[in-house]
């Protein structure tokens, strides 16, 4: 038996055509999963974010949708400033979320004699009914920054403002010195 | 970790491809009633589907779902036709009433059920959209669909009653 004779078998034929259909079949699953798997991405506005509060800082700035601000502060020397509403931080969801106040980065850096000009900066969360929720303070030691861990998760209820609460203060006879600080709020979806 | 639930127009497609081979398989046993090369012509048109699918993934992934949409479902379209296409062959030239009925009962019915179905389905998950041209053909073709099912059942029964009303049954 030659290989053309071999080749037009009808079993031959056969597994050829099953072979072929289970190939053609298998690979057209997998090219359409890998399409209905492609992840998407849609741009929705931001659950959580920043509101200007009664006690806005004068030149603070807040960014496009409220997804960043930049607060301009005042430390005074040898004496508590209080801010008792400079930013309300908000919830538009229909559903909770947990949020965490998290440091970034701090200049001067520590070790920097700028430093001991600065006494501490807190930034305390607040409810609705004022009672601290977490407390987030910069500390100094000398010329160095005690910078403050990362609060634990805060609840946040669905269609909540809460309030953000600062005191600054500076040390007796303190220099005019600037603190720049980044402070990050990263959100549970 | 979310997936997304929608269905893609490459369903009429990868539902195309999964007939053209079991047409394929389907005229390959019933030889002697079809032409020698159909099954082979049908595994051809699946590797068409195939590629469609290659194209919509790989090559033009870019593509508006409504280009998508026509592509797939005009395929879809070409394996119903060949379903339906092949029940005729066997009830006109070949005169094979017999197997013309089983094969509508068992491959085109059948076909044209699943079909109807994917498309209804993919008709309900575009409603929060504006109606479209796509959207309005899709709905027209669905409708279309189930007419010739419908067709397809009220031959079936004619048939069953004629043979009755002949053999005094």
């Amino acid at each position: 038996m030659n290989l053309r004779t071999a080749m037009s078998t009808k079993s031959v034929k056969f597994i050829i055509l099953v072979a072929m259909a289970v190939l053609i079949a298998t690979a057209s699953a997998a090219v359409y999963y890998s399409i209905i798997m492609q992840p998407s991405v849609t741009v929705t506005s931001a659950t959580i974010s920043f509101a200007q509060g009664n006690d806005w800082p004068t030149g603070s700035v807040l960014g496009s949708n409220s997804t960043w601000v930049s607060l301009a502060l005042k430390a005074y020397p040898n004496a508590t400033l209080f801010y008792d509403q400079p930013l309300n931080i908000s919830n538009t969801d229909t559903s909770s979320h947990t949020f965490r106040l998290r440091h970034v980065t701090i200049t001067p850096i520590t070790g920097d004699s700028a430093v001991g000009n600065f006494t501490f900066f807190n930034f305390v969360v607040e409810n609705t009914a004022g009672v601290a929720q977490a407390s987030f303070n910069y500390t100094t030691t000398g010329n160095n920054w005690n910078t403050p861990a990362t609060t634990s998760s805060i609840t946040l209820p669905a269609n909540t403002q809460w309030i953000i609460y600062i005191e600054t203060k500076a040390a007796a006879g303190a220099n005019a010195v600037t603190a720049n600080l980044q402070i990050s709020v990263d959100v549970t979806q | 970790m979310t997936y997304p639930t929608q269905i893609q127009p490459e369903l009429f497609a990868l539902a195309g491809v999964f007939l053209f081979l079991a047409l394929s398989l389907l005229t390959y046993f019933g030889k002697d009633r079809f032409p020698k090369k159909l099954p082979y012509i049908y595994q051809v048109a699946a590797s068409f589907g195939l590629l469609f699918l290659v194209v919509s993934r790989f090559v033009l992934p870019e593509l508006e779902e409504s280009t998508r949409l026509w592509y797939c479902y005009g395929y879809l379209i070409a394996v119903l036709a060949n379903t339906i296409g092949t029940n005729i062959y066997l009830a006109m030239p070949k005169r094979q009433y017999k197997i013309s009925r089983k094969w509508s009962a068992a491959v085109t019915f059948p076909s044209i059920l699943i079909s109807t179905y994917f498309v209804a389905q993919y008709g309900l998950t575009q409603t929060s959209l504006v109606p479209s041209i796509a959207q309005i053909t899709v709905i027209a073709s669905c409708a279309a669909i189930a007419t010739c099912a419908g067709i397809l059942v009220f031959q079936r029964i004619s048939h069953a009653l004629l043979h009755r009303v002949h053999t005094g049954r």
